[in-house]
């Protein structure tokens, strides 16, 4: 997630000084942020710089004085492009349930229906949680909420689904040689976090165990 | 009952949705209550009426006849009556009802009277009489007659002192009028008090009279008297008999069963439609059904909700029934009182509501609805509650159809050898056949079909097969509405065939009957006991004409032998066949008319012989005014007024003596020789004039008239034919409605992808043709069958009726299947073609 | 204490020869106020499981105990009875009778018990409002939508009170919103109302929303899944809303 843009976007509806930008952070999107208020400080310096952002120095009797923060022309320029580029979703190639799974087609003491069964406990008992979550939650007074339930009820639903296609695919999997070299190109596991975190990556132990 | 009363809202409410179906399948049950209804408001009042004029109602206590209805002498009775003990008062009376010469009554529209004389004296000691003008009878008046006031409704110029002139057994007399009678009464048959010798005068029975009438002591016990007056008298005498059988009372009965089973018939029918529709009706809601049967209903619930359905159609069915039965015997008595005048003269035709009437066509309508109801019903319980919650699937039938098409050729086969067989048995064979037929059509379909579709195609090029191919999908409702139709059609070729074979055995006979010149016949030819013939008079005055060579008269009684009604012919041996003959199947002219004259013996028809069980030479004992007597047979031999009845020929010496019988009832006679045609009539007719409760024919005329009335009569057999088939148009209607109906949004498929109005109209109309066609062969196949079977039957009954292939009915029969067919598939072509297709495709 | 039990449950169809085994030694049991749904593959058996614990199809073989009563080996009236009193099915074609009322339908199964009419639509108009459907009570299946007409025949299955409930594929017919409704509404009754629901399926988020998932395969019990409650609610909420910034 992009601080950057976030803070552009922010500032888009009103200029606001650096405190109570990191309090939207939170509230508009009823989430809990990982932010921190010197990681806000610094990315509006650096806007600031580049003429994205500028500020007036308002002068308060009980407080300190504060810089309050306006996007410029150039900043909402960039804002729109930002808008305007649609976001690319990375694949599960890096998932490691995915890597388990493969492995315990090849071969290993545990096999892959009781693999895939495990996973599909815990997908379950997951999308039971998000379903209730859902159903506690008023869609018209947080909306916002409820459509992050909702992306994780469908992710989770496909990954069901998934599970679903790789038992039927079992009984051929089971002859399934793995070639030689070249190795496989999109197998490999990548082990960090990509920037969108993947629901079940964020919420599933599996994959982060 | 709330069960109940939640099912019938809901079959209410399911009527209601279904409108037109439901609306076609109650016609059905309104048709069959119609016709039964009609049938027994009209005929039984007729019967009633007609018995009524016969029997001795009156205000006596008690009444005594003679067993045969006959005439006796007083003092042979009287003193023995007289002498019983809680018996107050008695007297003796002469009475007859008979039919009035058609034209120059002074009785307005009466067409017969009630003629009673009396003793004054004896009579008001056994019943009071109230006069309400003038005066009751005098012992020495002559010439006096009482008539009843309401005469004044019809005849209002007749009043006190007025006189009129009225027939009697030798010639026109004249009477006046003395007094009205407070009596109520029929307008129709008023009855006329006069003297006893008057009367008896009048019907040329001196001395006799042929009823006794008694008024109780205070406290006596009617049975006990009863008994006490038979052990006097005897068993030739009834008490309080009346004369309930008698030849018209028999025909009329007759027709009342033959038509009241063409209303059952058209019932039957009327229960293949709602068979069919119900079992339409369960297969829709099949899984409406099943989820009732999964939250819980029982299969008795389910088997009551459809029966429930059906019981109301029945009920609304049967209300509308009633009231077009009520239209229709209006109608009926319209249309057909000339053809039943002809024959049954005298039996008025009226409408009589009766219980009865109202009850039996209730009963039989509900029953119906019900028997139909039942067996759809039934599977409707059958269901599983998994039917709820399976996609409908189509229903296998191939298995049932071989079952049914083989039990269905068993029975033909059984038919077949039951036709053969003749008599009876033939009959039997013919409805074997038509059950056989019922049961095999199903699986005749699907090769019929192939059969005709050739045909088909010629008319319908590209809709023939689909036509074929979508009554081939529901072989069962295809089967039933091919056999309704089948039912009609055979029907219509019996009918046609009896038609055929009774014609021709009308004109063998009618040869024998007239050979003499002139023909001199009362006003009904076939029910004599209504007739006031003429006493030897007439005949010695015809025979004193010069023009006149030989005249022959018949005499007429009744009889019973062992329970069953005989009517008795006398006829004199001597001159009778100089003028006319019999057709003989046993004995000949010559030795049969010698034998007749001697002894007691008679010529019985062949009717009666197979009846009686017959033959040459058997001995009976006869039941006559005077007691048993034994008859010989020395003939069977019948004419054209004689075959459709149980009847004995003797002679009239014979009659005289033991039926106390003199009166003539109907006469022939020969010309002398040169005598023309016209100057011969002239003749008998200027002696006529004093008669005229007869009328002169020419015979050559008069034949021809009586064989044109008699297949006049025969218009009834096709008018019900037409009755039957009527529900079977419906039927057809009703099949091709439903079939539409359930393939809505197939039609509208075949709309949208570009077929035509008139291609969708075709391929309706040609599914009509194709189960007209159908109708049309089965129905060929079961009127032979029928036919051949009915009319064997004929030689069973005495009749010697050849088969006659009914070419003519046959082709008829096609020509009115497949017309019916087409007329039935307008309608239903029509908004099929009209569907819009938008709702059509979104139908359920 | 279970509500019903199944028992070696066998139902084989085809010939002797060759049997084909629609549900092979079928062993689970429902607890009083579970909701229990089952999963499964198409021709895993899950209906016919369903089916029989209903008493709507006889076993072959095996057992199905309703509380203390062995309804396998019923007549067909005390089935019947059975049914009508302590069983209530919700099907994926709702069934509805297409020509009586939301209400008239709710009443059908306690009329056809024998409760006097008036009484009947009373406590169907309860039943009505315990779905959401109360202001739709007169209207005709056809003047209601897929979900409401789902509804109305969920207030038929509970218009009884039955010690069951059990629901095959009751929201295959519809589309998700409605789905999400017609489930809810079947969950509220467990909660609200300590309901036992046994639900066939093959939707995830529709079995998502049960106490326990039984997965069936092959005519038999492959998995079974106990779902914890609510209790992880908090935890959810905490890992679904971290939301990772990163800069630029």
């Amino acid at each position: 997630m992009s601080v950057k843009f976030t803070l552009l976007a922010l500032l888009h509806q009103r200029p606001m000084h650096g405190y109570e930008l990191g309090k939207q952070f939170s509230s508009i999107m009823e989430a809990d942020w990982d932010v921190k208020p010197g990681q806000i400080a610094s990315t509006l310096a650096r806007m600031k710089d580049g003429g994205l952002v500028d500020y007036e120095i308002a002068e308060s009797s009980d407080a300190p004085d504060r810089k309050v923060y306006s996007i410029t022309d150039e900043g909402r320029a960039d804002l729109e492009l930002w808008y305007r580029t649609p976001e690319v979703r990375d694949y599960r190639l890096s998932d490691t349930f995915y890597i388990k799974l493969v492995l315990s087609i090849l071969g290993g003491p545990v096999p892959p229906e009781q693999v895939l069964s495990a996973q599909r406990r815990e997908l379950y008992q997951q999308l039971h949680n998000v379903t209730e979550m859902l159903r506690k939650t008023d869609a018209r007074k947080q909306l916002p909420w409820v459509l992050l339930l909702e992306s994780a009820t469908m992710h989770l639903e496909a990954d069901l689904r998934w599970i679903e296609m790789c038992e039927a695919h079992l009984p051929d999997l089971k002859h399934y040689t793995p070639p030689k070299p070249p190795p496989r190109q999109r197998g490999r596991p990548r082990r960090h976090a990509t920037p969108e975190r993947e629901s079940d990556g964020a919420l599933g132990g599996s994959s982060e165990a | 009952m709330n069960n109940l009363g939640q099912m019938t809202l809901m079959a209410l409410r399911y009527l209601n949705g279904r409108r037109l179906r439901t609306a076609l399948t109650t016609l059905a049950i309104v048709f069959g209550v119609a016709l039964i209804f009609a049938i027994n408001i009209t005929l039984p009042g007729a019967i009633a009426a007609f018995t009524q004029s016969l029997s001795s109602l009156t205000g006596a206590d008690m009444t005594i006849t003679n067993v045969t209805g006959a005439s006796f002498a007083p003092e042979s009775a009287l003193p023995l009556v007289q002498d019983v003990e809680g018996v107050a008062a008695v007297t003796g009376v002469l009475r007859r009802s008979f039919t009035l010469p058609a034209i120059g009554s002074e009785l307005g529209s009466a067409t017969s009277i009630e003629m009673i004389g009396i003793e004054p004296e004896t009579m008001q000691q056994v019943r009071q009489f109230t006069i309400s003008d003038g005066r009751f009878l005098q012992p020495d008046d002559r010439g006096a007659v009482v008539v009843p006031a309401g005469i004044a409704e019809i005849a209002p110029q007749i009043e006190i002192g007025s006189t009129f002139p009225l027939i009697s057994a030798a010639g026109l007399r004249t009477y006046t009028v003395v007094g009205f009678s407070a009596e109520q009464g029929s307008l129709s048959q008023p009855t006329l008090y006069l003297n006893l010798p008057d009367v008896q005068a009048a019907f040329g029975q001196p001395g006799q009279i042929n009823t006794i009438e008694i008024a109780l002591s205070p406290g006596a016990d009617a049975a006990a008297v009863s008994e006490a007056v038979l052990a006097a008298l005897g068993d030739t005498y009834i008490v309080d008999g009346g004369a309930a059988g008698n030849e018209a009372f028999a025909a009329v009965q007759a027709s009342l069963l033959v038509l009241n089973l063409m209303g059952v018939l058209a019932l039957f029918l009327g229960a293949f439609l709602i068979f069919n529709t119900f079992r339409t009706i369960v297969i829709e809601r099949r899984r409406d059904l099943g989820m009732l049967r999964a939250i819980g209903a029982t299969r008795g619930q389910i088997t009551t909700m459809i029966l429930v359905e059906s019981l109301l159609q029945g009920v609304i069915g049967t209300l509308i029934g009633l009231l077009l039965g009520y239209l229709m015997a209006s109608a009926m008595i319209y249309g057909l009182a000339g053809v039943y005048r002809s024959y049954f003269s005298g039996v008025s035709l009226g409408i009589t509501m009766s219980a009865g009437a109202v009850i039996s066509a209730v009963a039989l309508g509900l029953l119906t609805a019900l028997l139909a109801g039942y067996f759809p019903a039934r599977a409707a319980g059958r269901i599983s509650p998994l039917d709820a919650l399976r996609p409908p699937t189509p229903v296998s039938v191939n298995r049932a159809t071989r079952s049914s098409l083989i039990v269905g050729i068993v029975l033909m086969v059984l038919a077949i050898v039951m036709l053969l067989a003749g008599g009876q048995t033939a009959v039997g064979g013919a409805v074997v056949f038509l059950v056989g037929m019922v049961a095999a059509a199903p699986g005749l379909i699907m090769p019929l079909a192939r059969l005709f579709s050739p045909l088909l195609t010629l008319w319908f090029a590209r809709e023939g097969d689909l036509a074929r191919s979508n009554l081939q999908r529901q072989p069962g409702r295809a089967a039933i509405t091919a056999s309704t139709l089948m039912i009609g059609l055979a029907v219509l070729i019996l009918m046609a065939a009896m038609v055929l074979a009774l014609g021709q055995l009308v004109n063998t006979l009618a040869d024998r009957n007239f050979a003499s010149d002139v023909f001199i016949t009362p006003p009904s030819i076939s029910v004599y006991n209504n007739v006031l013939g003429a006493d030897a008079s007439l005949e010695d005055r015809l025979r004193a004409l010069p023009e006149i060579e030989t005249v022959a008269s018949l005499r007429y009684a009744s009889s019973g032998l062992d329970g069953t009604r005989l009517e008795v012919l006398g006829i004199d041996p001597a001159t009778y066949p100089q003028v006319a003959s019999l057709e003989f199947s046993a004995g000949s002219e010559v030795e049969s008319f010698a034998a007749l004259g001697e002894g007691r013996t008679a010529i019985v028809t062949g009717l009666a012989a197979s009846t009686l069980n017959l033959e040459m030479g058997d001995e009976i004992s006869l039941q006559t005014a005077n007691g048993a007597q034994t008859y010989r047979i020395v003939g069977i031999g019948e004419d054209i007024l004689t075959f459709k009845l149980a009847t004995l020929f003797i002679s009239q010496a014979n009659m005289a003596a033991d039926f106390n019988k003199t009166e003539d009832v109907l006469l022939m006679a020969n010309f002398s020789p040169g005598v023309e045609d016209a100057a011969g009539l002239a003749a008998v007719q200027t002696v006529m004039a004093d008669y005229p409760q007869f009328t002169v024919h020419l015979t050559g005329q008069y034949r021809q008239t009586l064989v044109d009335t008699t297949s006049a009569a025969f218009v009834i057999f096709y008018g019900l034919a037409g009755l039957i088939l009527l529900p079977a148009a419906l039927g057809l209607l009703n099949t091709l409605t439903i079939n539409i109906l359930e393939r809505t949004r197939e039609i509208g498929v075949i709309r949208a992808v570009g077929g035509s109005q008139r291609q969708v109209q075709r391929i309706v109309t040609a599914e009509a043709l194709l189960l007209g066609i159908f109708g049309a062969a089965l129905g060929v196949l079961a009127g032979v069958a029928m036919s051949y079977g009915f009319i064997g039957a004929f030689s069973a009954l005495g009749w010697e009726v050849p088969y006659i292939f009914p070419v003519a009915g046959i082709i008829a029969a096609i020509v009115v299947g497949v017309l019916i067919a087409l007329f039935a598939g307008i309608l239903p072509a029509r908004s099929a073609a009209r569907l819009d297709i938008i709702r059509a495709l979104q139908y359920e | 204490m279970f509500i019903l039990k199944t028992e070696s449950l066998t139902k084989k169809y085809g010939s002797e020869s060759q049997p084909i085994y629609a549900l092979r030694d079928l062993n689970m049991s429902v607890e009083a106020g579970e909701f229990v749904a089952i999963m499964g593959p198409s021709g895993s058996g899950k209906s016919t499981a369903l089916y029989l614990m209903g008493g709507l199809d006889r076993p072959t073989s095996g057992h199905v105990w309703l509380r203390d009563k062995d309804i396998t080996t019923m007549n067909d009236d005390a089935l019947s009875k059975v049914r009508r009193e302590s069983i209530g099915f919700v099907f994926q074609f709702f069934n509805l009778i297409p020509v009586l009322t939301a209400v008239e339908n709710v009443a059908m199964p306690l009329i056809l018990d024998g409760v006097p009419r008036p009484q009947a639509l009373e406590r169907a108009e309860a039943a009505l409002k315990q779905v959401d459907l109360a202001n739709r009570a007169s209207h005709r299946p056809s003047e209601l939508s897929g979900g409401q007409q789902q509804r109305a025949a969920i207030a038929r299955a509970l218009a009884a009170k039955p010690a069951i409930i059990l629901a095959d594929e009751p929201t295959g017919n519809l589309d998700s919103r409605s789905s999400d409704e017609v489930v809810a509404v079947l969950r509220r009754t467990v909660d609200d109302f300590g309901q036992t629901l046994v639900l066939v399926t093959h939707d995830p988020r529709v079995a998502a929303h049960a106490d326990r998932i039984v997965f069936i395969k092959d005519g038999n019990i492959v998995d079974e899944n106990r779902l914890k409650g609510a209790d992880r609610a908090e935890q959810i909420r905490e890992k679904l809303g971290r939301v990772a910034m990163s800069e630029g």
